[in-house]
């Protein structure tokens, strides 16, 4: 210990004694020291029964957080994957009525009704080899959607940034593969009775109410 | 160097052991789940004295634990796991920090509409947990403090932790850990009068009114 009162000054030296005190830390030796300093300036046990106290609040709130950590696990099995995570998240929304409504007339509108016999292609109902009409490729349709939206005006455009979620090298392979997220800026319409605002409940939490007030012009871009 | 002295003692302290892990071996999720167990409660303090006020202790200890369990395989060096896990706790926050001002500015735009209520500030310092007045305003004063000295003054808090563990986590010498709590404490004395005697004054200025 002796090292500190060697290498450091006088105010140092105080603040380190009363810590020593408060960490029961002090040695014979210390408290002989603490005792000539509070001689020429009493305030030294004021600051030392200050400290001590403050020193006792802040561990009471280190304890309590302590005692939550103490049941916080670690997430058991296999984590899933952004993809799986992604999955997951629209397994939830295709229980909401409305979107998954909303999905299929998408779904429809972009790749026409499925056909009841698949790769039969001579019930085309005239109009034709439907590979020819409709694009086969994930990138094809979605240049339709994005022809078709663009006209129809509820799509907006694409951002030129795809946000990579995950990386990982192909196996036994040269290359990597990226698993990302494509930007598309689309626009709809929400009618007043759909439209929330943030708020708090009776409790004080935000949650999300329905918006009475008009709303003004507002951008986050 | 006293070796009696608890807060300086090693592995031997009751509550908290500081797990070394096998060197140059695989971390199996046994193992993993032992490093977790036995560090997460400094982790927590780590937590508390970077996280924003808004944020649960909680949430950031579950993202700390999944990013553990993520990424502990990927540690060159086992035994750096401790440093490894405060950078990981301290990010944890950050991002939290950033989140908790992305919402404070939408926040503030829908109350500039005059939609919703301000905040008002009785946001738990430790999120979900219910403390003293004191405590709280303590938690919020050491916040204030430079990084430096907020972390070792809240770690030496943790049940049995000594100078030297706290030393382990923050790849600090021993002797700098105790000089660094004992000014830590002092300054944040100093900001506790300071901010009393505001009280004071603001209280004085109100009964003068």
């Amino acid at each position: 210990m002796d090292e500190i009162e060697q290498n450091t000054g006088s105010g140092d030296r105080r603040d380190e004694l009363i810590s020593r005190v408060i960490d029961g830390e002090a040695s014979e030796r210390d408290w002989m020291a603490l005792r000539a300093l509070a001689e020429a300036d009493p305030t030294v046990w004021t600051d030392l029964t200050k400290t001590q106290a403050q020193h006792e609040a802040l561990c009471a709130l280190v304890d309590e957080v302590g005692l939550i950590a103490d049941d916080v696990e670690l997430p058991v099995g296999p984590l899933l994957t952004p993809v799986e995570h992604f999955e997951r998240r629209m397994a939830g929304v295709r229980t909401w009525g409305g979107w998954a409504a909303a999905a299929a007339v998408l779904l429809v509108w972009f790749t026409g009704l499925p056909s009841p016999t698949a790769g039969d292609r001579t019930q085309t109902g005239g109009v034709g080899n439907i590979g020819d009409v409709f694009p086969k490729t994930p990138e094809g349709i979605l240049d339709r959607y994005m022809e078709a939206g663009q006209k129809s005006g509820q799509v907006l455009g694409q951002m030129p940034q795809r946000v990579v979620l995950e990386t990982r090298p192909i196996a036994g392979g040269d290359g990597v593969e990226v698993v990302y997220l494509r930007q598309i800026i689309e626009k709809q319409v929400v009618s007043s009775t759909m439209s929330y605002r943030l708020g708090r409940d009776e409790f004080g939490q935000t949650t999300l109410v329905p918006n009475t007030q008009p709303v003004r012009p507002q951008s986050s871009y | 160097m006293d070796e009696q002295n608890p807060a300086r003692a090693g592995n031997d302290q009751p509550g908290l052991t500081m797990v070394q892990p096998p060197e140059g071996a695989a971390i199996g999720p046994d193992e993993i789940k032992r490093i977790w167990r036995e560090n997460r409660r400094w982790v927590a303090a780590i937590l508390l004295a970077h996280k924003p006020r808004e944020t649960d202790v909680e949430d950031l200890l579950q993202v700390v634990a999944m990013a553990m369990v993520r990424k502990i395989g990927e540690l060159r060096d086992p035994s750096a796991v401790r440093p490894w896990l405060r950078t990981v706790a301290i990010n944890a926050a950050r991002a939290s920090g950033r989140e908790v001002k992305r919402s404070r500015r939408q926040l503030r735009l829908v109350r500039d509409r005059g939609e919703a209520p301000g905040p008002d500030g009785s946001a738990d310092a430790a999120g979900t947990v219910e403390l003293g007045e004191e405590s709280r305003r303590l938690m919020e004063l050491a916040r204030t403090l430079p990084e430096g000295y907020r972390e070792p003054l809240l770690l030496r808090c943790v049940r049995g932790m000594s100078y030297r563990q706290i030393g382990a986590v923050l790849d600090l010498p021993e002797t700098t850990i105790e000089t660094r709590i004992a000014r830590g404490r002092r300054m944040l004395r100093e900001l506790a009068e300071q901010d009393s005697a505001k009280d004071r004054s603001e209280s004085g200025v109100a009964a003068g009114a």
